[in-house]
């Protein structure tokens, strides 16, 4: 007598074997009999009615079936059809083995990663799928598909701050791949990817775009996408003229409000990016904001005031308006130091080449002339 | 792409909720129509997800084990176990099973769908181990538990299961049914003790004793205790064992009064040796099984049988003169068995070279036992022409 488990195991292993045929002959000719996968679907259904549970063996066979698939060779129907009935097949495949402009073939891998983002596969994978599938189609309808279902999956999903980091990134990199191309509209582009670079920032994630990828958002056709990029992300400054290049280069900054917000004052992080800000006031002739600046840098750390100091000391050329409003910040510091930590600073405009600037600021000032004097008698 | 379905996540969130429903449900009693089309709201967006090519295998996942961590086998209305589970197998090692005494149709639902499912959910070994765990704990029901069983042996696959799992199964099966035994349907219980052992029995490929024959905890002594003589008798003779001690065979009959038949005898021999290719027993070893046989068969005083026994070691001319070391030493027969017994060794032995025949003249010179059986070998033309021959090549 055979048994009713008995043929739940001969009925499984049929399943297995069709699964199998499916698989070895999209591997063999880059196609699939479909009576055969109405076969497959129909047999797992009836599994199913039976309380047969066929998920794990169904898993297996959709990632045989995955990496048997070309996308480059495949027939589009026959391969969105695939996908319906394998969703997680859509782990398993080269994406890279897609044609250049097989924007169709393209569409139908992006909906099938997107939909099972995050329950097939992990987002990141899902997002490197993208990447790959973006920059081998390597057209520009596709990519701002691309970006804009980001942005939709963003606006449903609770990201981590890191996913949209590399989100972020993929989509930069993505817009970078199409700036040679000559009279493609980048208004659309801009906003898309403005709207995902705002979500990075919406979210208070710590994405760190690199300062090259801003500059060459700035200087590709892309340059709203720069601008919103460096409006709403913080980064780490790699130098102190990061803020500055990019106002001088591109004539881009944030405003002074969101710009201290986005910093990390902790010591060993602010002095780049304190001292950058103070040289891009400096630069744009900006009075009043230093002492806010130097106030966040003191109350952490002397030593940290100290190198900012240091760093934009070099930097006044002339003895504007400016500088008086950043000169006044420097000593109203030094004024509240002690006596030792005073000489240091003060002994710093000594050896520093703008520092006659400093000592001949606090000399005509009325609020400072005592500190420069005594400081001097010192010596 | 309609709203439900723009993403996975989504689609997980909802599957999720959905179980929730369901589990809600039942846990307040509702009726099972109310159930029922809640599951069937499920399956729908379910297909619906499908259909979008969404991957909903650990969405589903989740949301059946949901609902298996809720269901208490014990507390649940058996019709309404019975579609959860068949709709939602994946759920089945969560559920709790401590109070499937309550509800013995549920629980005999459960080990249905345990084994249909043991393939991808739980492994083999564990599944059966589960289902005997409620039977013996839980289900006081003979016949319920004799059903279960046969679904436990209807489920044996072919393969890839250890004999350690059958071994065990076959110990735990008979336990159960040995405390059943009392019971008004005792005539079922010995029937099913009966088919239980032989069945496994017949599972088990072993080559040696596995603790069957211990006499404390042993299957075979506490069958016998237990009155189950024709049984006890069909599992030695069914069960592939090899001696472990050259006495066993005369132990077992001494001790028991088992003693199997020349048939039954040569073919063990033969099963041991031809039915298990993976296990490749050694010739070597099962001389020792061989010659356990035939002294026992020589204390008897037997005068046939020992042929078919020899003849399983054609292709080993050394097995000849193992067998014959072994059976030399503290035997005693009268001179009728023994003349049989050196009449079927010294035909085994012509076939032989001449090599072998006097080494094995050595070997027989060593004991009084093997001195009778020369003597009795010289009684017989065929067997002194190669004593004969023997000896003058020395």
């Amino acid at each position: 007598m055979i048994s009713a488990i008995a043929r739940v195991e001969r009925r499984r292993k049929e399943l297995l074997a069709i699964g199998d045929s499916i698989a070895h002959q999209i591997k063999d000719d880059c196609r699939y009999d479909r009576a055969m996968l109405v076969d497959y679907l129909r047999l797992r259904q009836m599994l199913g009615e039976m309380g047969v549970c066929t998920d794990a063996l169904h898993a297996n066979i959709s990632e045989e079936v995955g990496g048997a698939i070309n996308i480059g060779r495949m027939h589009s129907q026959l391969f969105e059809d695939l996908l319906k009935a394998f969703p997680k097949a859509c782990e398993r495949i080269d994406y890279a083995e897609i044609r250049m402009g097989d924007v169709r073939a393209a569409n139908i891998c992006i909906n099938s990663i997107m939909l099972n983002a995050g329950s097939s596969f992990g987002f990141l994978q899902a997002l490197n799928s993208i990447n790959t599938l973006a920059r081998h189609v390597s057209d520009p309808d596709f990519t701002l598909l691309a970006i804009s279902m980001l942005n939709e999956y963003a606006d449903c999903n609770q990201l981590s701050g890191i996913s949209l980091q590399d989100v972020v990134v993929n989509v930069a990199n993505m817009l970078l791949m199409h700036a040679d191309d000559k009279g493609i509209s980048t208004k659309d582009m801009d906003k898309c990817a403005a709207r995902i670079f705002a979500k990075g920032y919406d979210k208070k994630s710590p994405a760190q775009i690199r300062y090259k990828t801003i500059d060459d958002l700035l200087s590709s056709p892309f340059k709203l996408a720069g601008i919103s990029a460096y409006k709403y992300l913080n980064f780490l400054p790699a130098n102190t003229d990061t803020y500055l290049d990019l106002y001088q280069d591109h004539g881009v900054y944030g405003s002074e409000a969101s710009d201290l917000d986005k910093i990390d004052w902790a010591p060993s992080n602010s002095v780049f990016p304190a001292a950058g800000l103070i040289k891009l006031k400096l630069a744009k002739g900006d009075v009043g904001g230093y002492s806010e600046i130097l106030n966040r840098v003191a109350d952490r750390n002397h030593s940290s005031l100290e190198q900012v100091i240091i760093a934009t000391s070099a930097y006044p050329k002339a003895f504007d308006a400016a500088f008086e409003s950043y000169a006044n910040a420097v000593f109203s510091q030094v004024s509240r130091m002690n006596e030792r930590s005073k000489f240091k600073f003060l002994a710093l405009f000594e050896s520093n080449v703008n520092g006659a600037l400093f000592q001949k600021y606090a000399r005509e000032s009325g609020k400072f002339s005592r500190l420069m004097l005594n400081h001097e008698l010192d010596i | 792409m309609t709203n439900h379905l723009k993403n996975a996540l989504t689609v997980n969130g909802q599957l999720l909720y959905l179980a929730k429903c369901i589990s809600t449900l039942i846990s307040d009693e509702a009726p099972f129509e109310v159930i029922d089309e809640s599951i069937k709201e499920y399956f729908q967006f379910f297909e619906l997800a499908n259909q979008e090519g969404i991957c909903t295998f650990d969405g589903h996942k989740k949301a059946s084990a949901y609902i298996g961590s809720t269901l208490k086998l014990g507390e649940i209305n058996p019709i309404i176990f019975k579609e959860v589970v068949r709709r939602f197998p994946h759920g089945l090692t969560q559920i709790g099973t401590s109070s499937a005494h309550k509800n013995p149709e549920a629980a005999l639902h459960y080990i249905s769908a345990s084994f249909k499912n043991c393939a991808n959910q739980f492994d083999y070994e564990s599944s059966s181990r589960h289902a005997l765990a409620i039977a013996k704990r839980a289900i006081h029901d003979p016949s319920l538990v004799i059903t279960m069983l046969n679904h436990v042996k209807d489920s044996f696959p072919e393969h890839d299961v250890s004999a350690q799992v059958y071994r065990t199964l076959l110990k735990d099966m008979c336990n159960i049914l040995f405390e059943l035994r009392q019971s008004e349907q005792k005539s079922l219980i010995d029937s099913a003790i009966a088919e239980s052992v032989i069945f496994l029995a017949n599972k088990i490929k072993l080559n040696s004793n596995n603790g069957f024959l211990n006499p404390e905890h042993g299957l075979l002594p506490k069958l016998l205790g237990l009155g189950y003589f024709d049984t006890a008798n069909a599992l030695f003779a069914n069960f592939y064992y090899s001696a472990s001690d050259l006495d066993d065979y005369e132990w077992m009959y001494a001790e028991y009064g088992l003693l199997l038949s020349d048939e039954q005898m040569e073919k063990r021999l033969k099963n041991i040796f031809t039915d298990d290719p993976h296990s490749k027993v050694d010739l070597s070893i099962l001389a020792f099984s061989a010659a356990s046989m035939i002294k026992l068969k020589l204390k008897l005083e037997h005068v046939e049988g020992y042929s078919p026994i020899l003849e399983i070691f054609n292709d080993d001319s050394k097995c000849y003169l193992r067998l014959a070391g072994l059976i030399n030493k503290d035997t005693k027969s009268s001179s009728v068995a023994i003349t049989s017994y050196a009449d079927a060794l010294f035909t085994s032995v012509r076939r032989e070279s001449t090599s072998t025949a006097k080494e094995l003249l050595g070997v027989l010179a060593q004991s009084a036992f093997g001195l009778q059986v020369l003597e009795a070998a010289k009684a017989s033309r065929a067997s002194a022409r190669v004593i004969i021959n023997s000896e003058l090549s020395l």
